[in-house]
């Protein structure tokens, strides 16, 4: 077998094995964590971004494809792709672990901090988006923007409704706001994912 | 046009997205007639080809 070909093999499974193991050590890292085991939780951690680098190492070669370096928007993107991932479960882990002690403290100031973190995660989030989209070329700036106004679109037509039928319906609860990013990504990826086969 | 100028160089597509530092996908868009490009790419297009703007695109709906 070639040097290319086991080259390839070995990029492909990176790919595959990556995700799967760094998404399964955060959980493993979150789950020990929470049951005070600290040398597990740390040991799952590593592993975790061992798994995460083989994933970046992965995708930043498919991407490449024999290239030496790529267009800026191709290079944008792929820096969203790898570290999107990231700063989700930084925002969910930050979110689910740190942000219930605010509950549990007196203190103004390490209560901000605590409820700072997910909001940190989320903001760098937010703001790798824009820079992806600042990045892109102009075709694909098209799509993104236009796939942004039509999942925000969607995202305040049904809050509108959700809102009509809790006026109507008193047992009826309101979902928590933060809710609102993930059903944003969720309605923009297909659209997106939509507007990129059409071509323009 | 653009694909028989990117042809006659000897480009690959993904050399010519990096000249123009656009993806690829735009360059296989615009060569496949799916995306017309802006004026300041078009022009970009045109340097990069050393051609005149109009020897590259032309008015579809001109009679």
């Amino acid at each position: 077998m070639s040097e290319g070909a086991t080259g390839s093999m070995a990029i492909r499974a990176a790919g595959l094995a990556g995700p799967f193991a760094f998404a399964l050590s955060v959980v493993a890292a979150a789950l020990l964590a929470g049951a005070g085991a600290a040398l597990g939780a740390g040991l799952a951690a590593l592993v975790a971004l061992a798994a995460f680098v083989l994933m970046a190492w992965s995708m930043r070669r498919r991407a490449l494809d024999g290239r030496k370096r790529l267009p800026t928007p191709e290079r944008a993107a792929l820096r969203f792709q790898i570290f999107n991932g990231l700063w989700v479960v930084a925002f969910v882990l930050s979110f689910v672990f740190i942000a219930p002690l605010a509950a549990e403290t007196e203190q103004a100031f390490e209560r901000f901090a605590y409820l700072a973190t997910p909001a940190a995660a989320l903001a760098v989030l937010v703001a790798e988006f824009v820079r992806m989209i600042v990045l892109s070329d102009e075709r694909e700036r098209r799509q993104h923007v236009a796939a942004c106004a039509i999942a925000g679109g969607v995202l305040v037509a049904g809050a509108a409704f959700w809102g009509v039928l809790e006026a109507g319906l008193p047992g009826l609860s309101s979902p928590q706001g933060w809710i609102l990013l993930p059903a944003f990504a969720t309605l923009y990826a297909p659209v997106f994912a939509l507007l990129q086969r059409g071509g323009e | 046009m653009i694909k028989a100028l990117r042809a006659e160089r000897g480009w690959s597509q993904a050399h010519l997205a990096e000249l123009l530092d656009v993806s690829r996908q735009t360059v296989i868009s615009i060569e496949n007639g799916r995306y017309d490009p802006s004026l300041p790419l078009a022009f970009k297009i045109a340097r990069t080809f050393q051609k005149p703007i109009e020897a590259i695109f032309e008015d579809g709906d001109a009679g």
